[in-house]
């Protein structure tokens, strides 16, 4: 979104695509495998050459927040944009004092269509069970049973989010959120609170997140 | 921000019309993406046929009594499958129905019911169902049962599905459809809700809703 450099620009692309055809391993656990590989990988690239590295080439981000978390719940979720820094990097880890929450890590939204229940896919047992169900089900078997079936979400952990060079990553309902469990209170409206994030390169950096009903 | 949930409840409108197109669904392609609706057009997904929910029930999380979807002549009766330990979809929607109910005022809002169906009755109780859905809407009504084939089946009447595992270690693993679906004094499912619809294009669907409630009264 900020107005780049064109070198740099030229320096993100070309490691964007050194990226792609060495097919840098989606978010692997072990942190140190795909360290060794990124610092390899950025060493010709323009912007890794920058003596600045630490702070020119950090993320930045904003609009961060945390939704109040309903009574008896002791979950909770941020959200925030990422703008990447002059390379390529990627968020992979959160972390939150363990006076807010006992765990705190990243997860993302996807759709669970691999997964779907035998009642969507017209198992057997749903006849028999289901009065309601003669009028939807059933009477859609015919030519597309799925038809009065809603698209099924789940959230799942995800050991990294890439952030492209200059580019802007959204961290939003529905798509990728820092997911906290174990809180210690709920989040109550226009609290604050600090939460470090973690990328390969830029190292950790702490934000300051504001608890909203919405964004 | 917005663009993410736009873009998640686009793909579900995709992933709808791809497998509906058969059923004629010829009206969840145009108007969704927008947020400017005709008045007299839901901005909703219209299911084909209509889901008809009359003899659907689930238990009362309070007092276990049997509740129906199916609302007096002139109110909707918003219905919804959900689970307190998520933490990103459920209130997101709900949050957004809440903005809703707010935005069309006191006495529309008042024709407007709000019932949540836990998926996940082995970590909600009925107390943690309850105030979940109350911190949303003061007299939201919680449902839960332990008989997973009565939670099925009233799933199944709205086209809803869930799974929940639960593993030995680590954290249950659910996932469940996110439509909020919206009930007629007929019992039917009068429109679905995908995830990420604004709270702009719920109000607009409630104040069509109740007028036509109103008008079908006279
Ligand atoms: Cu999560």
């Amino acid at each position: 979104m900020t107005p780049r450099p064109h070198r740099a620009r030229v320096g993100a692309l070309s490691f964007a695509v050194s990226l792609a055809l060495v097919g840098l391993p989606a978010c692997g656990e072990d942190d140190t495998a795909s360290e060794d590989t990124s610092t390899t990988e950025s060493a010709p690239t323009s912007a890794a050459t920058e003596t600045t590295e630490a702070t020119a080439s950090a993320p930045t981000i904003s609009d961060v927040w945390a939704r109040t978390s309903p009574s008896g719940v002791d979950r909770g979720a941020a959200y925030m944009v990422i703008t990447g820094g002059e390379a390529d990097d990627e968020l992979t880890g959160a972390a939150v004092s363990t006076e807010i929450a006992a765990k705190t890590e990243v997860h993302e939204v996807v759709m669970a269509d691999s997964s779907m229940p035998a009642t969507s896919m017209g198992g057997g047992g749903m006849e028999t069970t289901m009065p309601a169900a003669e009028s939807t089900t059933p009477s859609m078997d015919g030519d597309a049973p799925a038809t009065t079936t809603a698209p099924a979400m789940e959230m799942r952990e995800v050991a990294s989010i890439k952030i492209p060079a200059g580019e802007q990553v959204a961290l939003a309902p529905g798509g990728y959120h820092v997911m906290f469990m174990g809180l210690v209170k709920p989040f109550v409206v226009g609290e604050t609170f600090d939460l470090t994030l973690t990328f390969a390169k830029a190292g950790d950096v702490t934000v300051t997140v504001e608890v909203k009903d919405a964004p | 921000m917005r663009l993410i949930r736009t873009a998640v409840a686009a793909l579900a409108l995709v992933t709808l019309a791809a497998v509906g197109t058969a059923c004629g669904e010829e009206d969840t392609a145009g108007p969704k993406a927008g947020s400017d609706h005709l008045p007299d057009k839901l901005a909703g997904v219209e299911l084909d046929p209509a889901p008809d929910v009359t003899d659907a029930t689930l238990p009362r999380a309070d007092d276990g009594s049997a509740f129906s979807f199916v609302p007096e002549a002139g109110d909707v009766q918003l219905v919804y499958f959900g689970y307190t330990a998520c933490p990103d979809i459920c209130p997101t929607t709900l949050s957004d129905l809440r903005n809703a109910l707010k935005s069309i005022g006191k006495t529309a809002a008042g024709h407007v019911r709000v019932a949540m169906a836990t998926i996940d009755p082995r970590r909600d109780s009925s107390v943690v169902l309850s105030g979940y859905l109350q911190s949303f809407f003061g007299d939201g009504v919680a449902l839960r049962t332990d008989d997973d084939s009565q939670l099925q089946a009233a799933a199944t009447a709205f086209g809803a599905t869930y799974e929940a595992k639960y593993p030995n270690q680590g954290e249950p693993q659910v996932s469940h459809s996110t439509y909020l679906y919206a009930v007629d004094h007929t019992g039917h499912v009068v429109v679905a809700w995908p995830f990420g619809t604004t709270a702009a294009d719920m109000a607009h669907d409630l104040e069509l809703l109740l007028h036509r409630e109103k008008e079908g009264a006279q």
